[in-house]
């Protein structure tokens, strides 16, 4: 297998607060990935730092050995990691078919067209109805984005980041602040997708039951600290982890 | 197709018009495409990427100024003086939203409204050039291309304003329509995804700004040519904040209303004028209230008024989306 992110020895500091401590860790291709940790431990400075949000301060990224360390935001988005964030952020006032939709024109070479351009809106367009397919959301394509309920808003983030065919989803918490009836509906749905397409995923989450049902390997952080980095098996048992978990607060 | 039919309609009311309307309805008419193309213009940031401008006086006069001083010191057709214009306007309006792009917000505001009045104060200052605040006077619109004398009269003149205005109006719509047009409407939603999706959001901004001051300066050129006069006036700082308002009031983001905005300001304007001098003090209630009652202006008024644009459809991006999808 190949790796599909590589981590070396990051480090990033805010002000005298070391958020991550030399962290070093791969994601293979086709592999879930997840990044869990207790509150602070850094598992959304890393996310971020991944996709270009934060900048480092020491160490370096590569996305299948190429570097990706100081670029920005949109220009790794266009190297092929799409991501989703913690509170949803939507185009409120789009329908869901045009939100998907621009995600999807963002990834192609005609994005900018200001005169005509139907070529690129009509393979964008057919693109959002594969993600949204993918999703099972075709019956709100033509629904307002703001007046869909938050399972369904979640899900179009998730749809969205899936049209512009990444080669990495990274997922920022999928289910956040959502019941546990629609957290279930959600992980069916990213099962399926998974099921059906082999991606990279790497994903921050709160939810261990989440995290146990679609991660393959699990990286756990711990004030700045990678503490293990396993299958689910191995983390489960780790006694590191547990104290972190359990025992962590001193 | 449906755009070329409405485009030839268009043409044909405004030829209808110039034919049966008597004189001064015409050079009325004239001056509301001129304002309208203004505001038009204006809208194209503001209703469309949401980069509110309190300096887009500094588009017409831009516009305004280069247009006279080449009328006044060449013999170049007026249509190659407006197309040197509208040139010269863009090409400084890239320096100008290169700057401001580096602001969001207030501030953006803020450096439009400074570069707005760094022109006003060129304006005044640079008398050898400008004739400062007595204004370049004794311009003259004389021939058209080849001699041509049509441009000279009033009814030539006003078939021009209304060409450049339905031409501006449907050349905008093409770009709305256009994926630069969408990446625009996201960058109004919600810039911070825009990026996130992998675009660099500050391009964009710059280009529609660049394409909003090219409007703005040949609206403000044609002004020259209309009045035949440049004064620092169409700098100040008001005439910024009377666009902003003409699209507010007829409703920002749809193109038209803005039009309609300007119109029913110099309507406003011209026959409240004519009673009292206290017309700014009722514009302003107007302004209040609409801004209160009709959200999406007069134009979004209109539509739901009288069901324009099939039933629900209110503003021009959701008629498009419909068009697209049928």
């Amino acid at each position: 297998m190949k790796t599909a992110i590589e981590c070396i020895a990051v480090s990033r500091n805010f002000g005298a607060l070391a958020a991550l401590k030399d962290v070093s860790f791969k994601v293979m291709e086709g592999e879930v990935r997840a990044l869990i940790g207790p509150n602070g431990a850094g598992k959304t400075t890393l996310f971020n730092v991944i996709n270009g949000t934060i900048k480092l301060s020491s160490g370096k990224v590569r996305h299948r050995g190429d570097d990706l360390t100081g670029l920005r935001g949109e220009h790794i988005c266009q190297k092929g990691i799409s991501r989703t964030f913690q509170l949803t952020s939507l185009f409120p006032q789009m329908t869901s078919f045009e939100n998907v939709s621009l995600a999807a024109q963002a990834k192609l070479s005609g994005r900018w067209f200001p005169i005509g351009g139907r070529k690129v809106l009509a393979e964008a367009g057919r693109r959002a109805n594969e993600a949204l397919e993918r999703l099972s959301l075709k019956h709100i394509a033509d629904t307002p984005a703001s007046e869909l309920s938050h399972g369904d808003q979640r899900l179009l983030e998730v749809a969205m980041a899936v049209a512009q065919r990444p080669d990495v989803l990274m997922l920022d918490e999928p289910t956040q602040g959502l019941s546990i009836d629609e957290t279930h509906e959600i992980i069916g749905r990213l099962r399926a997708l998974l099921k059906e397409q082999s991606l990279t995923v790497v994903l921050v989450e709160h939810d261990m039951d989440v995290v146990f049902e679609l991660a393959d390997r699990i990286a756990v952080l711990h004030r700045g600290y990678l503490i293990a980095d396993g299958t689910v098996g191995e983390v489960r048992g780790n006694a590191l982890v547990q104290e972190a978990y359990l025992g962590g607060v001193d | 197709m449906n755009l070329l039919y409405q485009f030839i309609a268009a043409l044909l009311v405004l030829l209808l018009s110039s034919q049966v309307l008597p004189p001064f309805a015409v050079t009325l008419l004239t001056e509301v495409c001129i304002l309208g193309l203004f505001a038009m213009s204006l809208d194209l940031m503001v209703g469309f990427a949401k980069l509110v401008s309190f300096g887009h006086a500094a588009a017409y006069g831009l516009g305004a100024y280069s247009c006279a001083l080449l009328l006044l010191h060449t013999d170049i057709p007026l249509p190659l003086a407006l197309a040197l214009a509208v040139v010269f306007t863009a090409v400084v309006a890239v320096g100008i939203a290169w700057v401001c792009t580096m602001a969001t917000g207030i501030s953006f505001a803020m450096l439009t409204l400074a570069f707005g009045q760094l022109f006003y104060a060129i304006v005044v200052k640079w008398a050898s050039v400008t004739n400062g605040s007595d204004g370049l006077v004794g311009i003259s619109r004389t021939a058209g291309p080849f001699g041509w004398q049509g441009l000279a009269s009033r009814d030539g003149f006003y078939l021009f304003c209304g060409v450049c205005l339905i031409a501006a109006y449907f050349a905008c719509r093409l770009l709305i329509m256009s994926p630069f047009g969408r990446v625009l409407i996201g960058i109004r939603d919600n810039e911070k995804k825009v990026t996130a999706l992998g675009l660099n959001t500050r391009y964009y901004k710059i280009s529609v700004i660049v394409v909003s001051y090219a409007l703005g300066g040949l609206a403000g050129a044609l002004y020259v040519a209309f009045a035949k006069f440049a004064s620092p006036d169409l700098v100040y700082w008001p005439v910024s904040g009377q666009v902003l308002i003409m699209v507010i009031l007829g409703g920002s983001g749809t193109l038209l209303g803005p039009v309609i905005g300007a119109a029913f300001y110099m309507l406003v304007e011209y026959q409240l004028g004519v009673y009292t001098d206290a017309w700014a003090l009722i514009l302003g209630s107007i302004f209040i209230l609409s801004v209160i009652f009709m959200p999406k202006g007069i134009w979004g008024l209109v539509s739901r008024l009288g069901g324009l644009g099939r039933g629900s459809a209110e503003s021009l991006e959701e008629k498009v989306a419909y068009e697209d999808r049928h």
